[in-house]
Parts: structure tokens; C-alpha cells; sequence
């Protein structure tokens, strides 16, 4: 994955270790059965998927409750997702 | 409504393609019969396709839900032995992926003679751990949070279904696509169907499989990881096991080339085996 300063400043990540890691890696492993099990295909077959809750691990370790809404987008011919993350209750 | 017509409508069941022989896809927990939208028509010109939805997930009947009959892995058994029975087939080849895997498992030990081949894609007999014999993957606070998330937030861990459950009536066009949409759940009846999946101990039926069974175990799948497929592997007298290229846990929507490719492998072998058989 790739993350922007948004994300590592509020999630409390250096960039450069998030680079060539799973966004699901990052979650809790009740969330990344989830994630598995309905986001990830949801959102291949769909394109999108929108306003998903799920805890993830930040930089210090602390929880962190994020909702995540996600599409698929072509950059240079590559299929990618683009996840937009925000904090959650 | 006859008893099979309502067999065929409680499952959604969906009957493609133009060859005599069947192939059965059973989707996993999370999801429904469009997960095999990459993967099926692949298939079609040879075979005939039977598709359907678990009750609970894409376009089942949500009134034949039965919290008691699926409150176990057997209750689901029994509706893919009705749905064969509907469609009069037998001599299947089942392809089910995840806990359908195990589902057609029970099936499979239950009417034997319906079925001709297993193709278990990501399957476990059982997630939580039991060390020291067995690794599952989870330990049992892992599930017990999940279950509990299931229970009292559904409405955020399925997402796109939240509007409707908040109920959105004045605003049809997201109705029509939500209605639309792949990959749909009852995050109700998931929660039970969850604690059917996640807290299932079949570990004892794994000897008793009689069908020719191929297993398909993905990379890096947390799911179902290595340890269980190696386990499924030693337990099913017999069965022939492929580790994929393909990551995570639903290969047949994140590598369906790679899953095409795999499944026509094996049949084309067992086909050819049974040519031997019959020309020896």
C-alpha cells in the first residue's frame, strides 16, 4: 500500500513503513477476518464499497475505530483501490 | 408453490450452460452467488452451472430462514442436498469455497452417491486453535470478539447495507443499488450463520470423505492458513492438494484466472483417468 501524510499523521505511521504492506495488515484480526470475508470481494465485484467500519492498529499501538470507504481506479493501466480512511465513533 | 420450486426459490438457484454433466458452486460466509461471476462462465460451454445463495446472503428467501436448522453447519448440508434433489442431478462435481467447503463436505458424507468430486477451495474444519494438535488459526477470544462485533454493530461491519437497515425509503435509486449490487448479506441472519461458521469443530468427518476431493490452498490466507490445508490434506484419505499463487482468502475473485486454470486442471485429469479406467 501507499499512504499519504493524512493517513501517517493521524494513524501515527511513517510512510516508508507502510510501503508493500496489506492495509489489512494494519487492522485488528477480528476486523481483517472481515475485511477477508466480505470487504475485500464486496468491493472487487462491486467497485466500490462505502462507510465500512473497522478497528486498526496505529503507530502506538493504540485501537483505533476507522470507517473506510474504498473504489477501484486504474492508475497507469493498473487496477488499484483507493481507500479513503477516517477516524470512527 | 411445489416443495422443489420453493427449494429453488428459498436458494435463489440459478441453472446456466449446456453440457450434461453438473458443476455445483457454493459460495462462502460474507458473500453470495455472484462471487463466482469471474469463474463459472469459464465453464459454461462444457458444463451445466448451478449457482445459489445460502439463506441469508444475495437473493435467498430471508422468510425461510430457520434460526434452529441454521444454527449448524448440517442445516445448510441439507439445503444443497434438497437443491440437488429439486434439480434431479446427481453425480456432481462441488465446488465450495471457505465454509461452503465444509458444508459440502457433511453433504457429501451424507449422500455420497450424489457426488462425483469435491473442489474445496480455503476449507477448515475448524478456526479456533487446539494446541497441541491442531492449529486453526484463531484463538477462541479472536471468534468470541467477532461474534460480539456481529451481534451488536451489524450495521457497520456490512456497510453498504447500512442505509437500508436506517431505513431510506424516499431515496429508491440507492435502494435499486443496493438491490443491485454483488456480494449482499442479512447481517442478522450473517451473525448466526458466523457462529455456525466460526465455532464448528468438524474435524471428525474428515475421515470419512469417500468422494475424490482436490484441495486449493492460497497464499498467505489468514482464513484458512497453510497448517489447515496441510491438515485437511493428511485427513482426507486420498485427496490431491494444490498450493496457489493467488493471496488471501477468495482467489476465485482476486485470481479467478489462476482458479479456472487449477479446477480444469484437475478435471481434465480425473476425466482422463476415468478414460483409462474404462478403455483398460
Amino acid at each position: 500500500m501507499e499512504a499519504d501524510e493524512a493517513f501517517c499523521t493521524l494513524f501515527g505511521y511513517l510512510s516508508q513503513a507502510l510501503v508493500g504492506i496489506r492495509f489489512d495488515s494494519l487492522l485488528t484480526k477480528v476486523s481483517q477476518i472481515l475485511f477477508q470475508l466480505h470487504f475485500s470481494p464486496s468491493l472487487r465485484l462491486n467497485g466500490k464499497s462505502d462507510g465500512v467500519q473497522f478497528t486498526l492498529k496505529s503507530g502506538s499501538t493504540e485501537n483505533v475505530q476507522i470507517v473506510v470507504s474504498a473504489r477501484a481506479i486504474l492508475i497507469e493501466n493498473d487496477a488499484c483501490y483507493e481507500l479513503l480512511v477516517s477516524p470512527g465513533r | 408453490m411445489s416443495d422443489k420450486r420453493s427449494v429453488l426459490n428459498r436458494n435463489h438457484v440459478t441453472v446456466k450452460g449446456k453440457g450434461d454433466k453438473v458443476i455445483v458452486f457454493a459460495h462462502g460466509f460474507g458473500c453470495d452467488q455472484s462471487m463466482w461471476r469471474f469463474v463459472a462462465p469459464a465453464f459454461e460451454e462444457q458444463w451445466k452451472i448451478v449457482l445459489f445463495d445460502f439463506v441469508g446472503s444475495g437473493s435467498s428467501d430471508k422468510k425461510a430462514y430457520d434460526p434452529v436448522r441454521y444454527s449448524e453447519l448440517s442445516g445448510y448440508a441439507a439445503d444443497v442436498l434438497e437443491i440437488c434433489e429439486a434439480l434431479d442431478i446427481q453425480n456432481i462435481v462441488y465446488v465450495g469455497h471457505s465454509v461452503a467447503a465444509l458444508i459440502g463436505i457433511l453433504a457429501s458424507v451424507q449422500s455420497p452417491a450424489l457426488f462425483d468430486q469435491l473442489v474445496l477451495i480455503g476449507p477448515s474444519p475448524r478456526y479456533i486453535n487446539d494446541l497441541p494438535d491442531y492449529i486453526g488459526g484463531f484463538e477462541r477470544e479472536d471468534i468470541e470478539g467477532l461474534l460480539r462485533l456481529m451481534d451488536t454493530d451489524y450495521a457497520q461491519w456490512s456497510g453498504y447495507l447500512a442505509p437500508i437497515i436506517m431505513g431510506n425509503g424516499d431515496r429508491p435509486a440507492l435502494a435499486k443499488e443496493l438491490e443491485e449490487s454483488f456480494c449482499k448479506v442479512d447481517p442478522e441472519i450473517a451473525s448466526v450463520f458466523a457462529r455456525a461458521t466460526f465455532l464448528s469443530d468438524h474435524r471428525d468427518v474428515l475421515p470419512k470423505v469417500a468422494t475424490p476431493t482436490f484441495i486449493m490452498q492460497c497464499t498467505e490466507d489468514l482464513i484458512a492458513p497453510l497448517e489447515v490445508g496441510a491438515y485437511m490434506h493428511q485427513q482426507i484419505r486420498g485427496s490431491t492438494f494444490r498450493m496457489m499463487e493467488a493471496t488471501g482468502h477468495c482467489p476465485h475473485v482476486s485470481h479467478p484466472d489462476e482458479t479456472v486454470a487449477l479446477i480444469s486442471e484437475y478435471l481434465r485429469e480425473v476425466q482422463a483417468g476415468t478414460d483409462k479406467v474404462a478403455g483398460a
